[in-house]
C-alpha cells in the first residue's frame, strides 16, 4: 500500500451569509496516496471546489471559515500553519490549477514571466537558470516554440495552450500534490483528452499526486485511480474507480452513472435524478432523501454514517447500515 | 405589480443612508424654492449700504452682503433660480439627447457617424468652455442661460443614450421583436426604451447637479446672471473683494451650491446602486 | 498599432477644423462691432470705415472664415483689441502658467485619488472606505471657486502662510527657461525662487485638484474592486505570492489601465476649471485671460485662447488613447 500523502479528516467549511449559514463542506474524509489520481465528483455547487480551497487555505475568509477538521499533509496539519508557512507550500509542494485558463492567467504579464514567478518564489535558482527552467516546463507541457512563445501574452494563445501554461506554472516547482479544479471543463473534447493525457504523464514522470475535481464521470473513468462522490458538502461514496463504476452502492452514484447516455444501450428516455440540488443551507436527515427513489423512513430524520463496503469502498447510506 | 416593484426599490434605496440624505437635501431645496417668499425674512434685492458686510446676527441670520442685502433671503430666492435652470435645461437636453442618441444608436451608419462627429466636436471643448462660448453669443439672462446649459449638456446625453441603445440592440428580445415583424418605432418605444429608463433616470439626476454647478460657475465669472438677481455663484463673486473681513458672504452661498449639487449626486448614486442588479448581490455579514 | 495611431490622428483634424469654425462663428455673431471695439471710444465714422475695410469685415462670411483659417495655420491669430499685441505671442507668454497649474493639479489629484481609491478598495466597507467615498463625492459637488476662496481665506488670510495672487513675489529674480517656474527654479538652482513659486502654486493647484480627486478615487476604487475579484488574483495567491505583491504587482497594473482612460477626461475638467481657478487666484494664465478678454470684448483674444485650449485637450486625449492601447497588451498585440 502506497504511502498516504494527504489525509483530510472531518473537514467542515461554512459560509456565514445574510441568508444563513451555508455548509459548503460538511464533514468530509479523504485520503490521497503518493502517485495517485483521486477524482472528486459531484454536481455544481456540491462543495468540490471549496474542498480544494480549504486544503490549500484559500477560502475567502470574510464570509467563509474552516470551522473544523484536519488536513494532514505529509503528516502535518495544514490548518494549524501560519499564512506565511502556507505561502511557502502553495505553488511549491501543493499546486492548484483552475477551470477557466483565460481568466486565470494575468492578462498583462507575459506567460514566461508568470511561470518564472513561481520558480523564483519556490526554488533557489537565479537569472538564466530560471529562464531555462521556464522553457523546460513549457516544453514538458508541449508548447511548441517555447522560447518565442514565452514572450507572448495569455490572450495570444488558444484555450488548450493556456491550460497547458497553467499546468506548466503549477508543476514548475515539482509539487507532490496537484489540485486540479475542473481543468478540462472549459475546453473542447479533443483538447480535453490531451490535457488528461498530460496529467497522466505528470503522474508517471514526476510522481505527482492529483486531486481531480470534475462533474464529468467520463473524465473520472479516463484517468482516475480512485473516486469520491460528493453531494451537498458530504462524501456519499468513496473507493476504487473500477469498483464504483461496476457496482455503485449509493443511490446518487447509481443515478449519476445511470444518467450517462450509452451507445451500447437501446433506451428511449434518458434516466434522470428527479429534483435539483438544494441550496446548501441544511436539510434534516440525509441530504439526498428528497430525490432518492430508495429513501426509507430513517433517511428523513438522521444523517447516515459512512460504512465500509469492501476493500477501499465506503458508502454513506442507510440502505447499507 | 409595478407598485410593489417600486415599493421594494424604495426600501432598498432607503437602506442606503447616503441616498436618503440626498433625498432630504433635494427635498429641502425644493421646499425653500417653492416657499421662498414665505420663508425669507427680508427682501432679496433691497440694498442698505449702512448695513453692508455685517456678519450673522439675529436680524440677519446669515449676515448681509456687500450691498447690505440679507444673504439668507437671497439664498432662498436663489434656490428658485438654480432649480429652475437646472431642471429645465436638463429636461430640454434630455429630450434632444434622447432623440439623437436613439437615432444614432438604433440606425447606425451615416446618421450615427454624423451625429457622433458633431458630438465629438462639441466635446472637444474642455469642461464648461463650450458653455462660455455659447453664453458669449447669447448674452446674459436666465432664459439664455437655460438654453446655454441645455446645449452644453446635449452631447453627453446623446453619447450615453446611444451607448445604452447599442447595448440593448444586441439583445435577443430585440431580435425576437424584429423577427415578429414589429416596426421600428414600436421596437424602440415599447421594448428598447423601457429597458434604458433606469440608467437614463440615474444619469439625468447627476446632470441636474452638474447643471446647477455650471450655472454657479458662470454666475461667478459674471457671465450668466444679471444683477441684482440672487444667483448663488454671482453672490459669491460679489463677496470676493471682502473675503478677509466678511468671509460669510462667500461661505454661505457656497454651502448652498454644495448642498444642491451633493444632493443630486447622492440621489443619482443611490439610484444607480439600486437599479444596477449586479451591485445588489452581497453575500456578507 | 501604428495604424491605430494614424487613424486617431486623422480624426482630430476635422474635429479641430469644426471647433475653429464654431469659435469663429460665435465670435462673429457676438455682440459688438469689431472695428469699434478695436479703436475704442473716440473715433470718427471715417476711421471706423477704414478699419472695417482693413479687417475685411464687409466680406462674405465664408471668405472671412477662410482668411481666419489661413492665418491661423500660418500662426497668425490676429491682434488683441485691447493690448494691440499679437494674440499668439500673448498666448505663448501665458501658456506655461496654465500648464504648470494643470499639471500640478493633475499630479496632486492622481496621488491622492489613486491612493485613496486603492486603500478604499482593499478595506472595502471600512470606515476609511465610507468616509473617503463621501468626501470624494463632496469634493466633486463643491464649486471649485468656492474651494479656492475658502482655502485662500484660511491659509492666506487667517494663517498668512500663502500669498493671495500671482506666481512669484515681485522681488524674486528667476531666469525663465521653460516658463514653468518650479522647474526653472530647480534647473537654475534657485532655492528662494523654488520655495516662493511653490508657495504660490500650492493653493491654486490644490483647489483645482479637488475637481478630479474625487472622481479618480471612486474610479480607482471600483476598478481595483473589480480586479481583485478576478480569477487571476486567485491564481497568484495559489502560487504562493505574498499578499503585498498580489495587490501591488498583479492587481495594481490591471486596475490602473482603465484609470488611464479617465485621465484624459479629467484633464479636460482641469483645463476648464483652470479658467475659474486662475480668476480666483489672479494666476496669469490662459484661463484668466479668457475671462478678462470676454469682459473687455477682446474677441480675437478669446478666439485664440479657446482654440488653444481645445487643441491642447484634443492632443491630450489622443496621447491618453495611444498610451492606453500601449499599456493594455490585449490591444497592443492583436
Amino acid at each position: 500500500m502506497r504511502e498516504v500523502l494527504l489525509e483530510v479528516v472531518n473537514l467542515k467549511t461554512y459560509f456565514y451569509t445574510q441568508k444563513g449559514i451555508v455548509k459548503a463542506v460538511d464533514g468530509i474524509d479523504l485520503k490521497i496516496h503518493r502517485g495517485e489520481i483521486l477524482g472528486l465528483v459531484g454536481e455544481s455547487g456540491c462543495g468540490k471546489s471549496m474542498t480544494a480551497y480549504s486544503i490549500i487555505r484559500l477560502v475567502p475568509t470574510p464570509p467563509g471559515r474552516i470551522v473544523e477538521g484536519k488536513v494532514l499533509f505529509e503528516g502535518e496539519d495544514l490548518l494549524k500553519k501560519s499564512q506565511g508557512e502556507m505561502r511557502t507550500i502553495r505553488g511549491g509542494k501543493i499546486s492548484m490549477i483552475f477551470q477557466d485558463p483565460m481568466s486565470s492567467l494575468n492578462p498583462v504579464f507575459k506567460v514566461g514571466e508568470q511561470i518564472s514567478e513561481s520558480i523564483r518564489l519556490h526554488q533557489d535558482l537565479r537569472g538564466k537558470s530560471i529562464k531555462r527552467r521556464t522553457i523546460e516546463m513549457m516544453e514538458i507541457v508541449r508548447i511548441p516554440e517555447a522560447v518565442t512563445r514565452a514572450e507572448d501574452y495569455p490572450h495570444q494563445f488558444s484555450g488548450g495552450m493556456r491550460q497547458r501554461i497553467m499546468i506548466a506554472m503549477a508543476v514548475s516547482c515539482n509539487p507532490v500534490l496537484l489540485l486540479a479544479d475542473e481543468p478540462t471543463t472549459a475546453l473542447d473534447v479533443t483538447i480535453q483528452a490531451q490535457i488528461l493525457e498530460l496529467l497522466g504523464e505528470l503522474r508517471e514522470k514526476l510522481q505527482t499526486s492529483i486531486l481531480l475535481i470534475t462533474h464529468d464521470l467520463g473524465v473520472v473513468a479516463e484517468v482516475c485511480d480512485r473516486v469520491a462522490v460528493m453531494y451537498c458538502g458530504r462524501i456519499v461514496e468513496y473507493g476504487n474507480v473500477v469498483t464504483i463504476f461496476r457496482e455503485p452502492a449509493h443511490p446518487y452514484t447509481k443515478g449519476l452513472l445511470g444518467a450517462i447516455p450509452r451507445i451500447d444501450e437501446s433506451r428511449e428516455k434518458l434516466q434522470t435524478i428527479i429534483g435539483t440540488v438544494p441550496s446548501l443551507t441544511g436539510l434534516m436527515g440525509c441530504q439526498f432523501h428528497p430525490r432518492c427513489n430508495q429513501a426509507i423512513d430513517i433517511c428523513r430524520k438522521e444523517q447516515p454514517e459512512s460504512r465500509v463496503m469492501g476493500r477501499e469502498h465506503t458508502v454513506s447510506c442507510f440502505l447499507y447500515n | 405589480m409595478i407598485l410593489t416593484k417600486v415599493a421594494s426599490l424604495w426600501r432598498l434605496f432607503n437602506r442606503n443612508r447616503l441616498a436618503a440624505a440626498g433625498v432630504y437635501m433635494v427635498s429641502f431645496l425644493i421646499l425653500i424654492a417653492v416657499f421662498a417668499p414665505l420663508l425669507a425674512p427680508h427682501d432679496a434685492v433691497e440694498q442698505n449700504l449702512s448695513r453692508s458686510c455685517k456678519g450673522p446676527s439675529l436680524e440677519y441670520l446669515l449676515g448681509t452682503d456687500e450691498f447690505g442685502r440679507c444673504i439668507l433671503s437671497r439664498i432662498l430666492y436663489g434656490s428658485r433660480i438654480s432649480l429652475t435652470i437646472g431642471v429645465t435645461s436638463i429636461g430640454m437636453a434630455l429630450v434632444v439627447g434622447l432623440f439623437l442618441g436613439l437615432i444614432a444608436g438604433y440606425y447606425g451608419g451615416i446618421v450615427d457617424g454624423l451625429i457622433m462627429r458633431i458630438v465629438d466636436v462639441m466635446l472637444a471643448f474642455p469642461y464648461f468652455l463650450l458653455a462660455i462660448a455659447i453664453v458669449i453669443l447669447l448674452g446674459p439672462g436666465i432664459f439664455n442661460l437655460i438654453i446655454t446649459i441645455s446645449i452644453y449638456s446635449i452631447p453627453t446625453f446623446a453619447r450615453v443614450i446611444r451607448g445604452l441603445v447599442l447595448s440593448q440592440k444586441q439583445r435577443e428580445y430585440i431580435e425576437a421583436a424584429k423577427a415578429f415583424g414589429e416596426n421600428d418605432s414600436n421596437i424602440i418605444f415599447r421594448y428598447l426604451l423601457p429597458n434604458c429608463i433606469s440608467s437614463i433616470i440615474v444619469y439625468s439626476t447627476l446632470r441636474v447637479g452638474s447643471a446647477i454647478l455650471v450655472t454657479s460657475i458662470l454666475g461667478f465669472l459674471g457671465l450668466g446672471i444679471t444683477p441684482p438677481t440672487p444667483e448663488w455663484g454671482a453672490m459669491l463673486s460679489g463677496g470676493r473683494a471682502y473675503l478677509r473681513a466678511a468671509p460669510h458672504i462667500v461661505i454661505f452661498p457656497g454651502i448652498a451650491i454644495m448642498i444642491a449639487v451633493l444632493g443630486c449626486n447622492l440621489i443619482g448614486d443611490g439610484l444607480r446602486d439600486v437599479l444596477d442588479p449586479r451591485l445588489r448581490e452581497e453575500v456578507l455579514k | 498599432m501604428l495604424t491605430y495611431i494614424a487613424k486617431r490622428i486623422s480624426v482630430i483634424f476635422p474635429v479641430l477644423l469644426a471647433v475653429s469654425l464654431i469659435i469663429f462663428l460665435i465670435m462673429h455673431f457676438a455682440p459688438g462691432d469689431p472695428a469699434a471695439l478695436f479703436l475704442g471710444q473716440m473715433v470718427t465714422p471715417e476711421d471706423l470705415e477704414k478699419v472695417r475695410r482693413e479687417m475685411g469685415l464687409d466680406d462674405p462670411l465664408h471668405i472671412q472664415y477662410l482668411r481666419y483659417l489661413k492665418d491661423a495655420i500660418k500662426g497668425n491669430l490676429g491682434i488683441s483689441y485691447y493690448t494691440k499685441q499679437s494674440v499668439l505671442s500673448e498666448l505663448v507668454r501665458l501658456f506655461p502658467a496654465t500648464v504648470e497649474l494643470a499639471v500640478a493639479s493633475m499630479v496632486i489629484a492622481l496621488l491622492v485619488g489613486i491612493s485613496a481609491g486603492v486603500i478604499s478598495a482593499l478595506k472595502q466597507n471600512s470606515i476609511f472606505d465610507n468616509v473617503s467615498m463621501v468626501v470624494a463625492l463632496g469634493g466633486v459637488s463643491m464649486p471649485v471657486f468656492w474651494v479656492g476662496l475658502i482655502l485662500m481665506w484660511v491659509f492666506s488670510f487667517k494663517l498668512g502662510w500663502t500669498p493671495i495672487s500671482g506666481r512669484l513675489a515681485v522681488q524674486i529674480d528667476l531666469k525663465q527657461i521653460t516658463g514653468l517656474f518650479v522647474i526653472d527654479s530647480i534647473i537654475t538652482g534657485n532655492i528662494a525662487a523654488l520655495r516662493d513659486s511653490l508657495r504660490h502654486l500650492i493653493l491654486p493647484a490644490l483647489s483645482l485638484a479637488t475637481i478630479s480627486m474625487g472622481i479618480i478615487a471612486r474610479f480607482t476604487r471600483s476598478s481595483m474592486l473589480e480586479v481583485i475579484r478576478q480569477d487571476y488574483i486567485r491564481t497568484a495567491r495559489a502560487k504562493g505570492v505574498s499578499e503585498a505583491l498580489v495587490i501591488f504587482k498583479h492587481a495594481f497594473k490591471n486596475a490602473l489601465i482603465p484609470v488611464v482612460t479617465v485621465v484624459g477626461l479629467q484633464f479636460g475638467l482641469l483645463l476648464g476649471g483652470a479658467v475659474v481657478t486662475e480668476t480666483v487666484f489672479s494666476w496669469p494664465g490662459i484661463g484668466n485671460v479668457i475671462i478678462v478678454s470676454i469682459l473687455r470684448r477682446d474677441y480675437p483674444m478669446v478666439q485664440g485662447a479657446l482654440l488653444l485650449l481645445a487643441l491642447l485637450y484634443v492632443i491630450i486625449n489622443l496621447l491618453v488613447d495611444v498610451s492606453y492601447s500601449y499599456l493594455d497588451p490585449r490591444i497592443r498585440y492583436r
